[in-house]
């Protein structure tokens, strides 16, 4: 458990859809995730609503960093106790390049998780996961109860 | 002691419109353009109760919004429902995006190349919400810019927003960016 990284929970997939299913703004992103062995790949799920520029036709630079945001919140709820809440404090996104009007895949780099804070990494990318569209540096807020 | 919960007390939106003298030609048909998509064909925007421009001058823009109960989540430490934050991260990168534009002299496709959003507090559905967003320039085609989102009510800020835009990226568009 380096840094505090705490191991995928055996049920992650059931609890990050339950989380989706009860987040209008989740479904209004599309969000998917599936396990790759130990690790989860999350999905934008591309609609029109997605769209920044109806003409050049690239993704919303706020709907890509709310994306990656809901990743990290995610890649948490996935592994630390459900009775932990979160807040996310900070999101910081560098685009990298332009994106396109189509599915973006995305994978999350938990640098620390402390008992109150955790700093994570959030990657997107389309195509090729060498083709990475938009990076965020993300800052959750860990509340846990004295159990945890 | 009443202990009655306050109603989510609203006061009418009848803000007038504030526009700068000195704004360039295309940014108000540029905005009612932008205005009548949204309203009429996106699939979040159209589902805002209010996404109204109040204030729109050189290099600023202020804008009031109320969002609908179908954007909120989990629970607060109180245990309410409260708006999602990255409503507020899309909402800010538009608006912020706006503010280049009214620096402009000629109309340029811009694309956000960084954004940092801070959450302060929380924001309940059909809250009354006023986002104020600044640029603050443009140095060798990056523009530089600023906002925060408050509750219109009482001031306390719900987020922080600073990004920095490309102006002039490669593209056809000649239409507004949501």
């Amino acid at each position: 458990m380096a840094n505090g990284v705490p191991e995928l929970s055996p049920d992650a997939l059931e609890r990050i859809q339950n989380d989706i299913a009860s987040s209008g703004m989740s479904q209004w992103l599309n969000i998917s995730a599936r396990t790759e062995g130990d690790a989860l790949t999350y999905r934008l799920g591309f609609a029109e609503g997605h769209i920044g520029n109806p003409i050049i036709r690239a993704l919303h630079g706020g709907v890509i960093s709310s994306f990656l945001e809901s990743c990290a919140r995610l890649e948490l709820i996935a592994r630390l106790s459900p009775s932990v809440r979160l807040r996310t404090t900070s999101v910081h996104t560098s685009y990298f390049r332009s994106s396109k009007a189509e599915d973006m895949l995305a994978r999350i780099s938990l640098q620390r998780v402390g008992r109150r804070f955790a700093f994570i990494e959030a990657t997107g990318w389309q195509g090729e996961e060498d083709n990475i569209v938009a990076r965020s540096a993300i800052g959750i807020r860990v509340m846990r109860t004295d159990e945890d | 002691m009443n202990d009655t919960p306050a109603p989510n007390t609203k006061k009418p939106d009848n803000q007038k419109l504030e526009i700068g003298d000195d704004l360039p030609d295309f940014i108000l048909p540029m905005m009612e353009a932008s205005r009548q998509f949204i309203q009429n064909e996106h699939n979040l925007f159209a589902r805002l109760k209010t996404f109204r421009p109040t204030r729109i001058m050189r290099g600023q823009a202020d804008f009031s919004i109320t969002v609908p109960a179908d954007f909120s989540e989990g629970a607060s430490a109180s245990g309410e429902r409260v708006i999602h934050g990255g409503i507020f991260t899309i909402l800010l990168d538009t608006i912020l995006a706006y503010t280049v534009w009214t620096r402009l002299d000629q109309f340029m496709p811009i694309a956000t190349i960084n954004l940092k959003t801070d959450y302060l507090g929380h924001a309940e559905p059909e809250q009354a919400i006023k986002v104020m967003a600044h640029c603050e320039g443009i140095a060798d085609d990056v523009a530089f810019c600023s906002g925060k989102a408050v509750c219109a009510e009482t001031g306390d800020v719900i987020a922080l927003a600073e990004g920095t835009f490309m102006v002039g990226t490669k593209g056809r568009s000649s239409a507004s960016r949501l």
